[in-house]
């Protein structure tokens, strides 16, 4: 029937695109992948260099002793000195979170008390991001003993660095707290304030939880990456872990306590990178269910008891076209003005988000 | 933006402003809740100065309900909580008595079984009526509506403008600006044209609607019913 | 969706299987088997030598950088300054090499054992030998005999109290890849966990800052900071000798490491390392020798 109006047959498209094409496609797909990483490993194998590399690199023997160390030989555990990153990243995350929302805060008010605070909130954001990080550490890490104040000049090496991380970061994370802050819609601020809550009142329990719903993803992504930077901390001598795999490999003169030491910072990230991935795909589940919702438009119940009812509304008008007697002038006119497109739809879904 | 703008509104009086898109109905809503500053100009509520210096804008907004086209509410809580959240925090009423103060509410309004669902799952007709009803649980002197159907699908429209009724017929001073003329024409006391940021005309519902004495209020309602006949 | 879940382990499988079944097996060299002994005295000339070197008609010496005094003078390896410098020159010239056919490379010490081929001849860095570093590179003979030794601030309670037992008591700091890490840790066995910085310059900037008790270096590098570095520093003492050595750094099995080794037996036969010793290293027979 479609072809007699001058259409090419759809329907015969339609059967090959679904069933059993799908399954074809999928095999297909798993094919290329494994042959793909099999030419990659078969490359890897078959170099020239590849005995060596893999001694050097991948030697399970090396791997342990790495992995458990040998002070009297010269180096130490490389999983023991993980958990000195665990705890610098962990105490420097917590100080991050506070610190980068202060500033964050300082940074979004607009009253003239904070100017001040405002001015050192932004000199602050710019030189903690222009200045590298290695900077950073170096500059707290030998500076601030280098000052001889009684108490603060003499912690270990891991509070310097802690410090330093969190000068660098704190930063950052403003930033993404301020995306945050700025996405949550001016209205709900105004819907906030027109009930008579106080900025702070309505930063607190409107603004605020908005924000931090919509960036826990960039959030932990940063937390991810300050995993990492600790690293950074074994330039002021401390014992992290990538500074034990460096020690052993300097000693022995083989490279797989750095494999050690990446498969351990793996074993850290991945399950928080899936766990971010997690939390994406909810919230995203969350807000299509509430487009949905709004798809289905007609299906409201009407309430149950009304007092509304004694207010004289004449049965049955609910099925009248409402817009016929709401624009113009009731129905002194013909039924030829039913006809005027409901009003604004596009409003309608942007009001509904 | 506005210009010249003289308006007095007495106790229970229910005031409809109407006019075209960007003609400062919502401009001067704003204003009288102190969501926009004012350059120059006064405004009274219950006889005392609101725009004046000193006064604390938080004190005046408890007093005063304002709805918007876009309904606002934090989608982050439930229905019962966005009504409790200000009466609790702001007049500091405990939970259990915003608690029973909502129940009311909803209850006078219809949405008692929705007071555990979050705004997303409510239609938009019913998060209007939380809407105002969150804007009720205040107890204010005077209630601001922006336009508040607007955005609603035509068959959830009715719904709001009976709780609007309601409100009327229950002695609430209210200022409405709408584009809805027939329930202009039934609720208001006095109905108000807007044009340019001024008022062109203001005057009881029948009289502006059947004799409008400025040209520029005939031609807004002629438009208005050319438009309803296409 | 299960199948490529099955197909994604099956390949995870095969690449963990892959690296750990084939590395099992003990290091052999890929570049060259034959062993590095044994060469001829004709085949040390310069024309004899040429096959065997990272570029034809020049020597290639690598070192680090910053390179430090006593070893080098003013960072520069081409002076000639510096006791690893003049040494490198001197056996230059034993195997044929004229000032001027010398090069210097920069090889961070990180990277001097990487596996595959060298860009130099031979690295001069005050590498010890070990006999695990032995598998993974061919060293020289001994240029210089080591022992390690102690530096720390005039004011620092470690110049009086030194004995084994106060010793533990101290946090100590030396730089990576030396072997100074082993020596205190299994010498000194101090309860607190020494330091470890990338560079020796860190390490003093530690000791001045006083992050660390005292530096554990070998000896003419402590001679050298106390005397001339660090102001207010003394050298403490030196260690009783563990039999510590430093080798010229080859790739494994690299054939020119034979003709050095021949060099280097003349070189101290002649009496000229000794003499560049005395130049260079100022050992003071002076020095205390106290027990880790």
């Amino acid at each position: 029937m479609a072809e007699a109006q001058g259409l090419p047959d759809l329907s015969a498209r339609r059967s090959r695109l679904l069933g059993p094409s799908d399954r074809r496609g999928l095999i297909l797909s798993t094919a290329s992948t494994v042959v793909v990483l099999a030419a990659l490993l078969a490359i890897f194998l078959l170099a020239p260099g590849s005995r060596q590399v893999r001694h050097t690199f991948f030697n399970p023997t090396d791997m342990w002793r790495a992995l458990v160390g040998n002070p009297k030989a010269g180096y130490y555990s490389v999983g023991e000195a993980l958990w000195l990153n665990i705890r610098m990243f962990v105490a420097a995350e917590i100080l991050i979170l506070i610190l980068a929302l202060v500033v964050a805060v300082v940074r979004q008010s607009t009253g003239p008390v904070l100017l001040p605070l405002r001015l050192v909130g932004t000199v602050y954001v710019d030189m903690a991001r222009g200045v590298p990080l290695i900077l950073v550490i170096f500059a707290i890490g030998f500076g601030v003993p280098a000052l001889q104040i009684k108490g603060i000049s003499s912690q270990s090496a891991a509070v310097y660095g802690v410090a330093a991380l969190v000068f660098s970061y704190s930063a950052y994370v403003s930033e993404v707290y301020r995306a945050g802050l700025n996405s949550v819609h001016r209205s709900q601020a105004a819907a906030a304030r027109s009930l008579g809550m106080s900025g702070w009142a309505s930063m607190r329990y409107v603004i605020l939880p908005q924000a931090i719903r919509v960036i826990i993803p960039p959030l932990l992504n940063d937390f991810i990456s300050l995993q990492k930077d600790t690293a950074l901390v074994g330039l002021l001598g401390s014992i992290e872990a990538n500074k034990a795999a460096e020690l052993y490999s300097d000693t022995v003169f083989n490279y797989s306590s750095y494999t050690v030491a990446a498969i351990l910072f793996l074993l850290l990230t991945i399950p928080l990178a899936r766990f971010t991935d997690h939390l994406i795909a909810r919230d995203q589940a969350r807000r299509l269910a509430g487009a949905r919702l709004w798809a289905e438009r007609a299906g409201v119940p009407r309430p149950g008891a009304r007092t509304s009812s004694a207010q004289g509304r004449r049965p049955g008008s609910q099925t009248r076209p409402r817009h016929c007697g709401s624009k113009g002038y009731g129905s002194r006119s013909g039924p030829k003005r039913c006809c005027v497109v409901s009003s604004w739809p596009w409003l309608r879904t942007r009001s509904s988000a | 933006m506005l210009r010249g703008i003289e308006l007095a509104v007495a106790p229970h009086e229910v005031i409809c402003l109407i006019g075209a898109s960007g003609s400062g109905k919502s401009t001067l809503l704003r204003c009288v809740n102190l969501l926009e500053q004012i350059d120059a100009g006064m405004i009274w509520l219950g006889g005392q100065l609101i725009t004046g210096p000193g006064v604390d804008e938080n004190l005046v907004r408890r007093h005063i309900g304002i709805v918007f086209q876009s309904f606002n509410l934090f989608p982050h809580m439930t229905v019962e909580r966005n009504i409790t959240l200000a009466p609790m925090k702001v007049l500091g009423l405990s939970r259990t008595e915003a608690g029973a103060r909502a129940t009311e509410l909803l209850d006078q309004f219809g949405l008692a079984e929705k007071r555990s669902d979050y705004p997303d799952r409510l239609s938009g007709g019913q998060q209007q009526r939380v809407a105002i009803i969150r804007a009720l649980a205040m107890q204010p002197r005077l209630m601001l509506l922006d336009e508040v159907t607007s955005a609603l699908d035509p068959e959830l429209v009715a719904d709001v403008l009976d709780v609007i009724r309601e409100l009327a017929h229950g002695g609430m001073t209210m200022l409405i600006a709408t584009h809805e003329m027939g329930f202009a024409r039934d609720i208001a006391s006095r109905v108000c044209f807007l044009a340019d940021g001024q008022i062109v005309e203001q005057a009881p519902p029948d009289q502006l609607f059947s004799q409008p004495s400025d040209e520029r209020t005939r031609r807004f309602l002629r438009r208005i019913v050319d438009a309803g006949r296409m | 969706m299960r199948q490529t879940a099955l197909a994604a382990a099956i390949a995870l499988m095969a690449v963990s299987a892959g690296l750990a079944g084939c590395s099992s097996s003990t290091s052999s060299s890929s570049a060259g088997s034959s062993a590095s002994t044994g060469a001829s005295t004709a085949s040390c000339t310069f024309t004899g030598v040429q096959s065997e070197l990272y570029s034809k008609g020049v020597l290639t010496v690598a070192t680090d950088q910053p390179a430090y005094p006593p070893w080098f003078e003013n960072n520069q390896p081409s002076n000639g300054q510096g006791y690893e410098s003049a040494v490198a020159y001197a056996v230059a010239a034993q195997l044929g090499f004229r000032p001027s056919q010398v090069k210097w490379a920069h090889e961070p010490f990180d990277s001097s054992y990487a596996p595959g081929p060298k860009k130099f001849d031979f690295d001069i860095n005050e590498i010890s030998y070990s006999a695990a570093r032995a598998q993974v590179v061919t060293f020289s003979d001994s240029y210089y005999d080591v022992k390690q030794a102690l530096v720390a601030l005039k004011s620092s309670p470690i110049v009086t109290k030194h004995t084994p037992a106060e010793l533990k008591t101290y946090v100590f700091g030396d730089q990576v890849g030396t072997t100074s890490l082993a020596f205190i840790n299994s010498k000194i066995q101090p309860t607190g966990i020494p330091k470890v910085f990338e560079t020796l310059n860190d390490v003093k900037q530690a000791l001045q800052t006083k992050q660390i008790a005292a530096l554990v270096t070998d000896t003419p590098t402590a001679q050298y900071i106390s005397s001339s570095e660090i102001p207010g520093s003394v050298m403490v003492a030196q260690f009783p000798s563990t039999g510590e050595h430093y080798g010229l750094l080859f790739a494994k099995g690299n054939p020119l490491a034979g003709c050095v080794n021949k060099a280097l037996a003349t070189l101290k036969s002649n009496g000229t390392l000794a003499k560049l010793t005395a130049k260079y290293l100022q050992i003071y027979t002076s020095v205390p020798t106290i027990q880790p």
